[in-house]
């Protein structure tokens, strides 16, 4: 179990800055995922975390103490790198015990603890079996064996599901989660895919070009992004931006689209430029063609819903509408919002403009 | 543009059966998608109708004609496979243009110039058509394959997993040019994937393929809403569809359960999130607002939910589920055999 905290963490190669002045509490027992797209600075952060880099400046502590520039096996932490890792020529207990062998353990604690593991993920059956008889899921669940038979501190997963075809990486991360529930290890883990990371993720920090840009719970970052990049980084289709046609004020519930009033949560900030986020499950498709509306321009059907875009006056905007409906390119369709869930950008900074509700989420987040 | 007749193809290596008498009529102007996991048989097919591959038995024919005599190159079917195949040497515009060029087709040069700009547009290419193939992204290198195909007007178009190698947010973008582009120009398109959104978002019909025979040929909504056997209900839907014990059921739902039934099978979105209650509890295991999916476990059994969910449930809480008989499901027997209800 442990607290890791980082503060003023700074790392750069020559020129370039991969990490800028980044501070970061992860709780204990947390799964924490380092989210954005290459080149954010989420891998070098977990490197210097498990000591593979040391910063440029700033500290990390592990349960309160320094470890900033303790060698990666006097941390007493775990790197993943890939959870697929098995060797192929021993058999499943073999796999389980050569790390523990490689550290020097007697024997009997080396019994032990391989049969605590495999209880844990119910493969006691397996245990003299030979790796190639193995199914899928079960080779998944004895490649995590490997990792957690260490009993380290934290996990540090880099990408380790990278690798998988998108059926498998969607068990591996069932059997991810249900693992992190049993043994509440203070897990770190560094992906690209927002798919991933709102599956596992307590908390979420999203990185873009060295800079932390929101840290908050899956929820957060879903309903109330900090930032434009962070809105349309996560959510596929990704959250309608539509410019409004006039500034915002605090202390409005109400703003302007084209010629159309939209409700929105009460303004605590400002924008002489603004942009209104709403995501595709908050736009509904009506039959009525005052008001808000357009022609379908694109119809995708994915089984278990549909996503339309409609060209409208106001731009482009993008729903979900449930599968009942057949929707048909060219219909002229009415939109209605459901705006409690309404965000608003600053068009210029790119930066959210707080409402009540998102004042509220921050609160929650500070004292819960 | 050609349509396409397979009648009772076999097609076997050695001793192994790839191909089973396999039947099946592609209309001229439609997107044909072949779904199935690896070693199905879509490739084969697809080599079958391109004639890389000669059937051990049945026909094949193009607008109603025997084309068993006919070598590849006079098929004048545009191949694009998984993995770009480019001459490095020539530049983008050249690759483009290759195909135009052959001996066969022996294009105009104004002819060539005015398709492989139109294509390039189409494809967000334009800016790119002088590099060598080269100075590229993997995702361009299969941008300017697919246009090699498209520069084309043949007889029908045959992709292999042409977007698999794509990244996520390029694949979504060509997924909805390429079903354009065919539309536009009205080509027959068999496309081979094993991706269940390419299958429902581009398709006309969906043949679902399974070990060499075809188990479903319908529309994406037929087979998504009507699937014939518990193979093909599992093969579409993300989440997939959950198939639940008949005996763990009962007691839990208005659906009526016949004697014969062995499993039921409900999709995710056709559950309902009710706050947990008396009867029985599913202990929650993740959460996704962003797929708007839930995952629970009862007594073993894992169900998948998918509904829009304003807050995120915490994992390890608990929640009752709502299975009512007045959603959709389909009710299979032990085998997996489709059992029609009576209601």
């Amino acid at each position: 179990m442990a607290e890791i905290i980082i503060n003023q963490l700074h790392k750069s190669f020559a020129d370039f800055v991969a990490v800028r002045n980044s501070s970061l509490k992860l709780e204990d027992g947390k799964f924490v995922v380092l989210l954005g797209p290459s080149g954010c600075g989420k891998t070098t952060t977990l490197r210097m975390i498990a000591g593979l880099e040391y910063p440029t400046s700033g500290q990390i502590t592990l349960d309160g103490k320094d470890v900033t520039y303790l060698r990666p096996r006097e941390r007493d932490i775990a790197m993943v790198f890939q959870l697929f890792a098995l060797y192929p020529h021993m058999g499943v207990r073999e796999n389980l015990a050569f790390p523990l062998k490689n550290e020097g353990l007697p024997k009997a604690e080396i019994d032990r603890r391989i049969k605590e593991v495999a209880s844990i993920l119910r493969i006691e059956h397996l245990m003299n079996s030979r790796l190639s008889s193995l199914a899928g899921g079960d080779r998944q669940r004895l490649a995590l064996g490997r990792a957690i038979v260490r009993q380290p501190k934290a996990f540090l997963m880099d990408e380790p599901l990278g690798t998988l075809d998108a059926e498998f990486r969607e068990l591996m991360c069932i059997e991810l989660r249900k693992l992190h529930e049993r043994l509440k290890t203070t897990t770190v883990f560094v992906t690209h895919d927002q798919n991933e990371a709102m599956a596992l993720a307590d908390h979420i920090v999203v990185m873009n070009q060295g800079d932390i840009l929101q840290a908050d719970s899956p929820e957060g970052v879903y309903n109330f992004p900090s930032c434009v990049f962070v809105a349309q980084f996560i959510g596929r289709p990704p959250m309608n931006l539509l410019p409004l046609s006039q500034g915002v004020e605090s202390g409005v519930r109400e703003v302007k689209l084209g010629q159309y009033s939209v409700a929105v949560p009460l303004t605590v900030g400002e924008a002489k430029n603004a942009l209104l986020g709403i995501r595709p499950e908050h736009v509904m498709i009506t039959d009525q063609s005052q008001g808000l509306s357009g022609a379908i321009s694109q119809v995708e059907y994915f089984g278990s819903h549909w996503i339309v875009a409609v060209h409208t006056d106001c731009g482009l905007i993008r729903a979900m509408m449930p599968k009942a409906v057949r929707p048909n390119e060219g219909d002229v369709v009415g939109i209605q919002f459901k705006t409690e869930r309404a965000v608003l950008f600053d068009a210029v900074s790119e930066q959210l403009i707080p409402s009540e509700t998102t004042k509220a989420h921050q609160r929650s987040m500070r004292h819960g | 543009m050609a349509s396409i007749s397979l009648q009772n193809i076999i097609k076997k290596f050695d001793k192994k059966t790839a191909i089973n008498s396999l039947s099946l009529d592609i209309k001229e102007g439609e997107f044909f998608v072949l779904l199935g996991p690896s070693g199905a048989g879509k490739t084969t097919t697809l080599r079958l109708i391109s004639g890389l591959e000669i059937p051990n038995q049945g026909h094949i024919l193009f607008n109603n004609k025997d084309v068993a005599a006919l070598a590849p190159a006079h098929r004048d079917c545009a191949f694009v496979f998984q993995q770009y195949s480019l001459y490095p040497h020539l530049t983008v515009y050249d690759n483009m243009a290759f195909p135009l060029r052959s001996p066969l087709l022996k294009t105009q040069e104004s002819e060539i110039k005015k398709r492989v700009h139109e294509i390039a547009e189409l494809l967000h290419m334009e800016s790119k058509l002088q590099r060598k193939a080269t100075a590229l992204s993997g995702g361009e290198m299969q941008r300017v394959a697919i246009g090699r195909a498209l520069v084309r007007r043949p007889q029908v178009y045959l992709m292999d997993e042409p977007l698999s190698s794509l990244d996520a947010k390029l694949r979504e973008e060509l997924r909805v040019e390429l079903r354009r582009i065919q539309k536009s120009t009205g080509s027959t398109v068999v496309y081979v994937t094993h991706d269940q959104v390419e299958a429902t978002t581009m398709a006309d019909r969906i043949g679902i393929l399974e070990d060499g025979h075809l188990e479903q040929v319908g529309t994406p909504q037929d087979i998504y809403s009507n699937p014939s056997s518990l193979n093909v209900a599992q093969r579409l839907g993300s989440p997939a569809i959950n198939v639940l014990p008949t005996d763990w059921l009962a007691g839990n739902t208005d659906i009526q359960l016949s004697t014969k039934a062995a499993f039921v099978a409900i999709r995710p979105e056709d559950i309902s999130i009710m706050p947990a209650s008396s009867g029985p509890v599913y202990k929650v295991i993740e959460c996704s607002l962003a797929k708007h999916l839930l995952v629970t476990e009862r007594a073993g059994v894992e169900v998948r939910v998918s509904q829009p969910m304003d807050h995120s449930i915490t994992p390890g809480s608990t929640v009752s589920l709502g299975f009512s008989g007045r959603g959709s499901y389909q009710l299979f027997s032990k085998t997996g055999e489709r059992l029609i209800s009576s209601n």
